[in-house]
């Protein structure tokens, strides 16, 4: 059986190459997209390590830099309105740009995001700590700069071993800090839901006397407040000076717009990638269905000599089930080039190796579909009439 | 004889409807994945209303000043862009536009409005030809004196007048009232020179200490006297920053920029490029080509395949064409003719195709006031793929069926 459906194949190979041509694009296409939303759908089912809800961040901007004065009456003046539950320093803040730098810890040399804080940001953004402390005011004291990291800065450096107190530093050597871990936390994606999980330092920010990046606040509002209390906020905040103008961005809109310039890409790439995959249904569809009606004379002598509509069937769907399996072994093939060459370092070996194996099964379930309707109807042919078909 | 082509070609197309259906749904489906890649790039970059100079129209977004392998990029302030941009040899009109980091959030009626506002010279006005609605554009005057006056778009209007006509009414925005003098048409967000909620004289919010230096928070705009002088007046400003006076630099050893049109604007974001290179245009066309090619492969593979199974039913046709006298050649011109035709109705239904999608996109607003053009570069590159695709997918199949030998074709057999 397999070896007629062999012979077959081979006698048509001009017309079955370019059939396989087909299937293995359509295999390269699939492979592609299935990459994208596997990456993206792997980095949201991460956690994201913050709590965006209620978290408002407050923008000052001042004409001049001469406003250190300025920025210590703003807080004060914060902490006077009830709504606020809490008042916390950061910056970058999640969902803007983040900041990346090389750090050399433990004899690995790696990057990192990073972002500074105060002592005062963990309530705001609900992080939660896994092993060791948050920063405290008297951290400021220390000759090192204290840093908490996340579980995946932990795990590239430490492995397992008990990180805390252990001190890194710049992979650029001539920068002279170093940095001593006090805490741990779980994962931290500043930039967003589909960011990967990359390793994560939280640097202190001493408060005093240093100043702090001046202008930033990011604040934790009670539930369900309306643009009456931001128009409170600006209100209190713009007396204070001149120079002083006041801007206030929730977290929940920043994040929906994030989502929606990360989201609306996918979706259109998905939308062609079903459309593409679509017509290649139908393509080889057609395709199968107009070999069949050229192979009447042959399928019915197959028939009178004894075939049953089985035998035909099977034929048909393996006649493209062989075609479709070559095609692969040679997309494969191009597939596991990219892996050994590394073109594709952005991506995990994982997520890389699961996509090739969802899109084989997806093409292979695709071939088969195409031959149902042209298998049913070369088994639906009456030897009888097939052979005087002529 | 071409009437007589097309006269068979439709008799084939009918013969097999569900086929001439497949194939149709992959060609319309290609060409409108094309046309609305067209129509959204020339959108974006094309020279469209109010950017009808675009393809003139010279940008400076951003300088880079370095010093040893420190180096610092941000937009260009505007004692700069007075000395070195207003000054350019072979240019018609020079502009200066602010574009601040703190943009302004105007609480209204318990709403919250935020605005994108422009501070802007009366040049940037000629430079940029908005629709008014009411209305009249920012002078010499407002700008000399900084009278507290502002432009609105339609939507701006629609969010604190309502439908009515907005001109001599007040607008504050970060503690200062300004009356409206005209309103234009929404401009797409992706527009980046163009765009704006708000545009008022450059004088009202220019922060006069941070004229000096060479960073500040403005952008310079320049329209060439014509296309041709472009790299001319790129080079002239490239020399000019090499030699610029070393009291903008505050300490710093050199700066670097460019000058650029809003399509290299666009190729330099998307490559992620810094802004000493320029030459990344050609590299960003190339990848445009090559880009189309592959995504036309699997579609012209596909319709190669449906058009190869097709030739056993066309053979005694063939056969009898070539016994009595046509050429390889003739048949080959024919067939193509005919997959053109047929390539062609697919390109219609691609260019309806592509203005529902179009039109849903639009209105989603999913992209800020977006308005995606029609114009006739877009229809003629529309036309231009569909002939390219035609070929593409035509001419394996064409060979291969004028190809057949009479004596086998009119027996009805496949080579």
């Amino acid at each position: 059986m397999i070896r007629n459906i062999l012979t077959i194949v081979w006698n048509q190979r001009r017309t079955n190459l370019l059939i396989a041509l087909e299937i293995t694009i359509s295999f390269l296409v699939l492979l592609f997209v299935m990459i994208q939303i596997l990456n993206n759908l792997f980095n949201y089912l991460e956690p994201l390590g913050f709590d965006y809800a209620n978290v408002w961040h407050i923008s000052i901007g001042g004409k001049g830099n001469q406003w250190q004065q300025e920025e210590e009456q703003v807080y004060n003046a914060l902490r006077e309105v009830p709504e606020i539950v809490s008042i916390g320093t950061t910056f970058p803040f999640p969902y803007a740009a983040g900041w990346s730098a090389n750090y050399s810890c433990n004899g690995a040399s790696f990057e990192a995001v990073n972002c500074l804080a105060g002592s005062d940001l963990m309530p705001v953004l609900g992080i939660r700590i896994l092993n060791g402390r948050w920063f405290s005011d008297s951290d400021a004291a220390n000759q090192m700069i204290a840093v908490v990291v996340n579980n995946v800065f932990v795990r590239r450096a430490f492995g397992d071993a008990n990180p805390i107190g252990k001190v890194f530093t710049l992979a650029d050597t001539k920068v002279r800090v170093e940095f001593r871990i006090i805490g741990v936390v779980e994962n931290f994606k500043i930039n967003g839901e589909f960011s990967t999980n990359n390793p994560f330092v939280f640097m202190f920010m001493k408060q005093k006397p240093v100043p702090r990046p001046v202008g930033n606040f990011i604040i934790r509002v009670i539930p369900r407040a309306t643009a009456a209390l931001e128009e409170k906020i600006v209100q209190k905040i713009q007396p204070i000076s001149k120079k002083v103008s006041a801007r206030i961005d929730r977290l929940e809109d920043m994040r929906k717009s994030y989502l929606q310039s990360e989201v609306a890409p996918l979706f259109a790439g998905g939308a062609i990638a079903f459309f593409m995959l679509l017509m290649v249904i139908l393509g080889l569809s057609g395709v199968l269905w107009l070999n069949v009606s050229r192979r009447i004379k042959e399928i019915g002598l197959r028939r009178a000599k004894g075939a049953t509509k089985n035998n035909i069937y099977n034929q048909i769907t393996g006649e493209l089930f062989c075609i479709a399996m070559f095609a692969l072994l040679v997309g494969n093939l191009i597939a596991i080039q990219f892996l050994l060459f590394d073109f594709m370092a952005f991506i995990s070996r994982e997520i890389y190796i699961i996509s090739i194996v969802i899109s084989s099964g997806i093409i292979l379930f695709i071939s088969y579909v195409c031959s149902i309707y042209p298998s049913y109807l070369a088994a639906r042919i009456h030897p009888a009439e097939a052979l005087h078909a002529e | 004889m071409l009437k007589n082509y097309i006269k068979i070609a439709f008799k084939v197309f009918l013969r097999r409807k569900f086929y001439t259906f497949i194939s149709l749904f992959g060609i319309s489906f290609t060409l409108t994945v094309l046309i609305i890649a067209v129509s959204v790039f020339e959108s974006m970059v094309g020279p469209v209303a109010p950017e009808i100079y675009a393809d003139r129209t010279l940008e400076v977004n951003s300088v880079r000043i370095f010093r040893g392998s420190n180096r610092n990029g941000a937009p260009p302030g505007y004692d700069f862009l007075d000395r070195y941009l207003r000054t350019l040899p072979l240019i018609q009109k020079a502009s200066i536009y602010s574009l601040s980091f703190s943009q302004p959030v105007v609480y209204h009626d318990g709403k919250r409005l935020e605005l994108i506002l422009k501070g802007t010279d009366a040049a940037y006005w000629e430079i940029m030809r908005y629709t008014f609605i009411e209305g009249s554009r920012i002078t010499e005057e407002d700008d000399r004196d900084a009278n507290f006056t502002c432009i609105i778009n339609e939507a701006t209007r629609q969010k604190f007048f309502g439908s009515e006509p907005a001109t001599g009414k007040y607008i504050e925005m970060k503690e200062v009232r300004y009356r409206v003098k005209g309103v234009v048409k929404n401009v797409p967000r992706f527009r980046q020179c163009a765009f704006a909620d708000v545009w008022v004289p450059l004088s009202t919010v220019l922060d006069k200490n941070a004229l000096k230096g060479i960073h500040g928070q403005c952008r310079g705009i320049v329209l060439a006297v014509n296309k041709a002088v472009i790299p001319e007046i790129k080079k002239e400003y490239e020399s000019r920053l090499k030699n610029i006076d070393k009291g903008l630099l505050d300490g710093w050893d050199g700066a670097v920029g460019v000058i650029e049109t809003t399509y290299e604007r666009f190729t330099r974001n998307y490559f992620h490029q810094g802004f000493w290179s320029n030459d990344r245009a050609e590299t960003y066309t190339g990848f445009i080509i090559g880009t189309i090619l592959i995504f036309m492969l699997l579609p012209a593979v596909n319709l190669i395949n449906l058009n190869v199974s097709r030739i056993r039913e066309r053979s005694s046709e063939i056969g009898v064409r070539k016994t009595f006298g046509a050429t390889t050649w003739t048949l080959l011109g024919q067939l193509i003719v005919e997959n053109i035709l047929f390539t062609l109705i697919g390109g219609v239904a691609g260019f309806i195709f592509s203005y529902l999608v179009l039109g849903i996109a639009r209105d989603s607003g999913l992209i800020q006031y977006a308005e995606f053009t029609f114009n006739f570069r877009v229809f003629s590159m529309g036309i231009l793929l569909t002939l390219v695709f035609a070929l593409f997918s035509g001419i394996y199949p064409a060979w291969r069926m004028a190809r057949l030998h009479p004596v086998y074709a009119l027996r009805g057999e496949q080579i």
